[in-house]
């Protein structure tokens, strides 16, 4: 049997065709629904930050109402502590 | 609309064609990005044709590229042509895509194979058994070894594109180039393929 050179064999295997594809409709299929996947992650995220948002918001609310209370009891004692000690 | 019409024809010519449809796609214009993927298909099949010989993997790995392609698109600053750019993401894709293949088990060729495979005279050899054979001698190598290979005997990559390709040093193609070729010859050992470095 007669040797071959590999080097032979590449050259050959240049000049190979390879075959036809059309990947078109698959590939803007496909990014389109990672796009809309990006889309849904985003309005998931979107929801969510809002939904913290508001507790934050409600629990800032309520901290401002129970500090100002507080601080209104403690005046209120001092005022009458002062007038005492008069 | 003449003039456009001819402008594009240059800058096809230097291998920047379709640069308004990059941009057009990078600001979310699918049809831009529709016809992007049906002027490169050829070139992207060709290449991913080396990493793969079956057809529907062959066909998954082309869509995967202009996939990645898309999804990378903020990335690409038009520094180089887009075949380019887009060479380098296909060459990740099937380099992923052999990295998978060997985490399955391998299951090597026997000599009684090998014989089978080259026992044919090399007159009576076509492109398609030709490319066969090379391409399954260098399946016998590890993903580092065969891609550096693939590119620079079945791409013609000199040591220059190699890198560009591969991301490597120049100095690290040259070695993996070496490396890959001694593996190589011990492989060819078995067969009636002579191998000369």
């Amino acid at each position: 049997m007669k040797k071959q050179r590999f080097e032979n064999l590449v050259l050959l295997a240049c000049q190979e065709s390879c075959p036809c594809v059309d990947v078109t409709d698959g590939v803007i299929s496909a990014v389109s629904a990672v796009i809309h996947r990006n889309a849904k992650y985003d309005r998931t995220y979107t929801w969510m930050g809002a939904a913290s948002a508001a507790i934050a918001a409600c629990i800032l609310v309520a901290t401002t109402f129970f500090w100002q209370s507080s601080t209104d009891s403690v005046s209120e004692i001092m005022t009458y502590v002062s007038w005492v000690t008069q | 609309m003449f003039s456009l019409k001819n402008q594009d024809k240059t800058i096809s010519h230097i291998g920047f064609s379709g640069q308004d449809d990059v941009q057009k796609s990078q600001n979310g214009d699918a049809e831009a990005f529709r016809r992007l993927v049906q002027r490169h298909q050829e070139h992207v099949s060709k290449l991913m044709w080396r990493f793969t010989r079956d057809k529907n993997s062959h066909q998954e790995l082309v869509q995967e590229s202009f996939v990645e392609a898309y999804l990378s698109l903020h990335s690409y600053k038009a520094r180089a042509p887009f075949e380019h750019w887009l060479s380098r993401i296909a060459t990740r894709v099937g380099y992923r895509y052999w990295k998978q293949l060997k985490r399955h088990p391998h299951v090597s060729l026997q000599d009684s194979d090998w014989k089978q495979i080259t026992e044919k005279q090399p007159e009576s050899i076509s492109p398609e058994d030709a490319a066969g054979i090379v391409h399954q001698c260098l399946s016998e190598l590890p993903p580092r070894d065969r891609l550096v290979l693939t590119l620079r005997y079945l791409e013609q990559c000199d040591v220059e594109e190699t890198a560009r390709r591969t991301g490597w040093s120049l100095s690290l193609v040259k070695v993996q180039t070496h490396r890959a070729k001694q593996k190589l010859k011990k492989v060819l050992e078995k067969t009636n393929i002579q191998f000369e470095m």
